[in-house]
């Protein structure tokens, strides 16, 4: 039987014959285009079990910082600046970068210390955030897929490496809805420039549009609009929305267009903005401490403080989700991210110097309000960087074996998870491995949710935030 | 609805037949299509566990196994790459796993064996981006 099964798909050809199945899926007919399960499933997923956090903020270093610059030390390396790679290094090891692979490469300047009683190692990059060492968990054996940094950035925020699906946000927004009713659950910021692929890293995807991230702009006016026009009262507007919403219900097609009752929705929510999210986003009544905290005063770290303190004050407010992608410093036109191909020591002076006291200042005031215990706060890059030096002082992309971090509730503090090689090439134990899918379980599972039960029927296909991979990193876990 | 896949195998065949001349493949040959083919299975047979489709699972499980087969045979048969044969060894003996333990009525196991499986897909694809 088994063998007239396997002559019987030999016989198909399977080659050009695939394309005609094209529309049909194994164990589940025609596709259906219909909306019919995706308006079933509107309502929020809620907790699976008892959550760690209320929030996330997920910070993304735009550009992929270098770890072995920043916090994982390789005395190795640094025994062999200058010398050719040893062969078994580069196993399973591809690049397509311009210059191939070059020669060990360390800035000399650098210096390291182990800091707490966790001893973790810092460069002198960021001295700020290494007074936070013993609040911090390392996951220093990540891997990913892809070394552009568009589809490896998509990936990260949305588990695929083509636009289209959710991202982690709108998951989180979609499962556990909103904390506040006056403020959107999955909020995005970024200090002067968006990233790579732009806004499909928090799209709704498939996902109700309702659930996709709101944009807040850089400066001193986050939210275009907030104000009510002066020559429009309350009532006027009340009255003119209150009308529209009855309208639009009675639509015979309203309940199946998601896109219109996110309009709507989002109508309702930006008239409850006017009057709280105002507030929310002001940082001007934070005392200087604070400000200083979060070195809103100096101005290459300025205006990342700016964002992380408002990211403060949401997640205070009742955001589920603060994404917050690092944009560059005012000033030098030449540095614009993370992305050191060439002159890294000034690269990476100037971003660490832009996100050190910040991030630093969050995790401090967060702690120093009790917040830190139901806050997650994530350090998220796309990939790594190679040891090896491109153009004399810069690094290549490397998604084989990189570190990331969180602090926050629910984790083992001052704990690293996994390694990497003597180098920082490669993880070195593939069972450690944590691919974006396991970061992303992991989020999932401090909020109280189970990644493999948090789906969404799309196409009458059970879809989830993990696609088909995803385990927790229980290891990191109290 | 194992009446609707038969139905459309057999017009595919027939589909094929017609535009290439020819309904026969060789043992060893395997493409994009039928590596499209294995993911496409792969995602209707995590939706399947995920909507806790025990039937469906079965048979997309079994599906996949024969498509597993094929892939392991072609590294047999040709020699190509001997971690690669190491892998598809793996594929089949955690397709047999998942099999297994949908017939035992085990679905949460099999969901997590799942994940374990198409890690491995993604391992091999690390070998043949």
């Amino acid at each position: 039987m088994i063998d007239s099964k396997r002559q019987f798909l030999r016989a198909l050809g399977l080659g050009a014959s695939c394309s005609a199945l094209n529309g049909f899926i194994p164990g589940m007919g025609f596709m259906s285009t219909g909306f019919a399960n995706e308006v079933a499933s509107l309502g929020e997923i809620g907790l699976h079990h008892e959550s760690k956090i209320d929030s996330v903020i997920w910070l993304h270093q735009n550009g992929a910082p270098s770890s072995m610059d920043l916090f994982d030390y390789k005395p190795y390396l640094h025994e062999m600046d200058g010398q050719d790679i040893p062969e078994h290094f580069l196993q399973g090891v591809t690049t397509s970068s311009a210059g191939g692979i070059g020669k060990l490469y360390v800035d000399p300047k650098r210096t390291w210390k182990q800091y707490g009683k966790s001893q973790a190692w810092f460069s002198d990059l960021l001295p700020n955030l290494a007074e936070c060492a013993d609040d911090m968990t390392f996951l220093r054996s990540c891997k990913t897929v892809g070394a552009t940094h568009s589809i490896s950035i998509l990936k990260m925020n949305t588990g695929e490496l083509r636009p289209g699906r959710p991202s982690l946000g709108a998951w989180v927004s979609y499962a556990l809805g909103s904390r506040n009713s006056d403020l959107p659950p999955y909020v995005v910021m970024y200090n002067r420039t968006q990233p790579r692929a732009g806004t499909p890293n928090w799209s709704a995807g498939f996902l109700p549009a309702m659930h996709q991230g709101t944009a807040f702009l850089p400066g001193e006016s986050p939210i275009l609009y907030l104000q009510r026009p002066d020559l429009v009262s309350t009532a006027q507007q009340h009255s003119a929305l209150s009308f529209l919403k009855e309208f639009d219900s009675k639509n015979p097609n309203y309940q199946y267009d998601t896109e219109l009752q996110a309009r709507l929705r989002t109508f309702g929510l930006a008239e409850r903005m006017q009057q709280a999210a105002a507030q929310v986003v002001d940082v001007k009544n934070e005392n200087e401490e604070t400000k200083q905290l979060y070195g809103i005063d100096d101005p290459i770290s300025g205006s990342y403080g700016q964002v992380l303190l408002r990211a403060r004050r949401l997640v205070e407010n009742g955001v589920r989700f603060v994404h917050v992608i690092s944009g560059h410093p005012e000033g030098d036109a030449s540095i614009v991210d993370w992305d050191a191909h060439s002159n890294l020591p000034k690269n990476h002076t100037v971003m660490a110097g832009m996100v050190d006291k910040p991030i630093a200042g969050l995790i401090k005031d967060l702690k120093a309000r009790g917040l830190l215990e139901r806050t997650l706060v994530v350090w998220a890059q796309e990939f790594g960087r190679t040891p090896w030096g491109e153009s004399g002082n810069g690094r290549d992309h490397n998604p084989y074996g990189y570190t990331q971090w969180m602090a926050g509730g629910g984790l083992k503090k001052g704990f690293s998870y996994g390694a990497t090689d003597e180098i920082g090439l490669n993880i070195l134990d593939p069972n450690t491995a944590v691919d974006t899918y396991d970061l992303h379980a992991t989020v999932l599972h401090l909020m109280g949710l189970d990644h493999m039960k948090t789906t969404f029927v799309h196409n009458n296909r059970a879809e989830r935030p993990t696609v088909n991979f995803g385990k927790v990193v229980h290891d990191v876990l109290i | 609805m194992k009446h609707i896949v038969q139905f459309l195998l057999a017009f595919v065949i027939s589909f094929q037949f017609l535009v290439t001349g020819s309904a026969k493949a060789s043992a060893s040959e395997i493409d994009i299509d039928l590596m499209k083919f294995i993911e496409q299975t792969n995602d209707s047979l995590g939706s399947n566990l995920m909507m806790n489709n025990q039937a469906d699972a079965i048979e997309d499980s079994e599906m996949l196994r024969e498509l597993l087969l094929m892939v392991e045979e072609h590294f047999e048969v040709n020699s190509l790459n001997n971690q690669a044969l190491k892998i598809s060894n793996q594929a089949v003996f955690i397709s047999n796993d998942l099999r297994a333990s949908l017939y035992m009525n085990d679905v949460e196991k099999a969901k997590k064996i799942h994940v374990s499986l198409s890690e491995n897909c993604q391992a091999c694809h690390k070998i043949f981006e």
